[in-house]
């Protein structure tokens, strides 16, 4: 998996996160690091672009998970509260509030395959990246 | 279901490591399309293996050294992957289903890779080989189209 970042300067300004590769045990800390360094160094508004990432195994909702709990700042993540954070993290979006992390372009068959775990609905994901940056 | 004329192709041993994830998903990626698999079945076969191989090398083997092997056939139209290792004998298939229309904060915590599996496939079962190693069989069912002698490249004329 490569990661590049890039910076949307606007009203906000948002950090891209483009993910190149398969998403799985192997890699996905390497992911939740990046966030974390990006977190400390002033990131407030993440977007996971998720367009060339072909694979994404049960470890991506791990990654989708740990950075949530960053971006809330709550620190390093802790997995036994996976559900609440995810819970939680709906809420903030519901409520606009508090810092906020963004997919972008999940791969339809990904999508498909992670659905069925019911927790897609709770994170905010787009299919365009005007719609996107305008939700922040 | 049993399996009395499955066709193999091949059977592959890996280091029980996190690293071989991607070549154990192409592994199954190149077998399947040999065979004329289509993309959507092929990353259903590669997601489940994916789940149950993280599994038994996180939880089974605890991160350290072992073994997976990875045997892929066919018997008609179905295509078969069985996944073993010698790891401490566990049965995923008696894994509980989670019920993910439960409100987040009250779901269990385990379970969601081999959640994933269930629906992948169209058959999960476990089983001991002769020497006491875990096997477990993923079979999904009316997959394969194309001239199988074709693909196990004989002469079909």
């Amino acid at each position: 998996m490569e990661i590049t970042v890039s910076e949307h300067a606007g009203e906000k300004t948002i950090t891209i996160l483009h993910i190149d590769g398969y998403l799985d045990s192997s890699n996905y800390t390497q992911l939740i690091d990046q966030a974390q360094e990006l977190f400390s160094l002033g990131t407030e508004n993440l977007l996971l672009d998720m367009e060339k990432c072909g694979f994404i195994s049960s470890a991506g909702l791990r990654a989708f998970y740990g950075i949530a709990m960053i971006m809330r700042g709550n620190g390093p993540p802790d997995s036994s509260q996976v559900w609440t954070t995810f819970s939680e993290m709906r809420a903030d979006i519901d409520k606009m509030t508090g810092a906020c992390c963004k997919i972008l372009n999940l791969q339809p068959k990904v999508k498909q395959s992670l659905e069925i775990t019911g927790i897609l609905k709770y994170l905010d994901i787009y299919n365009d990246l005007e719609t996107a940056l305008a939700s922040f | 279901m049993v399996h009395s004329m499955i066709h193999w192709r091949s059977k592959t041993r890996f280091t029980a490591d996190i690293k071989n994830l991607e070549p154990i998903r192409c592994l199954i990626q190149e077998e399947t399309q040999a065979l004329g698999v289509c993309d959507d079945d092929i990353y259903d076969l590669m997601l489940a293996a994916t789940e149950l191989a993280t599994n038994t090398i996180e939880h089974g083997y605890k991160m350290q050294e072992g073994w997976i092997e990875i045997e892929i056939g066919y018997e008609n139209t179905d295509l078969v992957i069985v996944l073993s290792d010698g790891a401490p004998k566990f049965d995923p298939t008696t894994v509980p289903i989670p019920n993910v229309n439960l409100p987040l904060k009250e779901r269990p915590m385990r379970g969601l890779g081999v959640f994933i599996t269930r629906h992948m496939v169209d058959e999960f079962t476990y089983q001991l080989d002769d020497a006491g190693n875990n096997q477990v069989t993923l079979v999904k069912k009316n997959i394969l189209y194309k001239d199988k002698e074709d693909a196990d490249g004989n002469n079909s004329q």
